[in-house]
């Protein structure tokens, strides 16, 4: 039994898939003999756990993705620009949550950030109409 | 996630389908759909005041799982109109960013009635109960 199954030229293309798993390589389907043994049942479920896998790390890509943009919009918020956005997706997992959270925090600061412009503004304007009532008398008591 | 019962009279508005209970619980169910500008916000408010009629305030229940996100103009529409309407809110949601909507939105607009958020909907209704 043990010699039938090293000679067996599945074995090997096994193994290369194992290795392949190992290095995150989820391309290569394993090809299904006309045996319908118990290798070709591993193998079989081998191309499962490859769709598995190969699911699992796009949703990983995807999770990466979305947190790096959420970095990109953090910088933009550290350099008081409020201008962008976080994408929402329709996952609705906690990635979105944090990014609906970015975007109210953003979108109150710049309601903020607005407002002191204002408020500079109007300063501004009574200074320069104080200055204006003021510089007379001092004119007089020259 | 909240079902609607059968039998249900049922309102559909552009973010959430609405009914009453039988012990007289306003229920929202919310729907995925893109965010909603204040224009349309304005319109499913005031399709709400018809839908409730002569009633003064109600207890609501909502399910916001499914909730879109909201601007700042639109927060600040529902914060000054949700009191008009409302006894007391009852919050439950299956998704991290539902969960996030309610509670930006309940930390950033103080509003006069009770609300409280659950992750058991048989505990919201039971909290709620008092307030009817």
């Amino acid at each position: 039994m043990k010699t039938s199954v090293k000679k067996d030229r599945r074995i090997p293309e096994i193994l290369a898939q194992l290795r392949r798993f190992s290095e995150s390589d989820f391309t290569r389907y394993l090809s299904i003999s006309e045996q319908v043994d118990e290798i070709d049942a591993i193998c079989a479920g081998l191309n499962v756990l490859l769709e598995t896998l190969e699911v699992r790390g796009r949703v990983e890509q995807n999770k990466e993705e979305r947190i790096n943009q959420l970095f990109a919009v953090i910088l933009r918020y550290a350099l008081m620009d409020f201008s962008e956005k976080a994408d929402i997706s329709i996952a609705g997992d906690e990635i979105d949550g944090l990014a609906a959270g970015l975007n109210a925090i953003g979108e109150e600061l710049a309601h903020l950030q607005r407002r002191l412009k204002d408020c500079e503004e109007d300063i501004r304007l009574l200074n320069a109409t104080l200055e204006h009532r003021v510089n007379p008398y001092q004119e007089t008591n020259r | 996630m909240m079902t609607i019962p059968a039998g249900a009279k049922t309102i559909g508005l552009p973010g959430f389908t609405l009914w009453f209970d039988q012990e007289g619980i306003l229920c929202s169910l919310s729907n995925k759909v893109p965010m909603l500008r204040l224009e349309e916000v304005k319109e499913v408010v005031a399709l709400l005041k018809g839908y409730l009629g002569e009633q003064k305030k109600v207890c609501m229940l909502l399910d916001v799982t499914h909730s879109s996100e909201t601007n700042r103009e639109v927060r600040d529409f529902a914060a000054a109109e949700l009191p008009k309407i409302t006894k007391a809110i009852a919050i439950v949601s299956h998704s991290a960013l539902g969960k996030m909507l309610a509670n930006l939105f309940f930390s950033l607009k103080s509003q006069p009635y009770p609300v409280r958020y659950f992750t058991d909907e048989t505990e919201a209704r039971t909290w709620l109960k008092q307030h009817l």
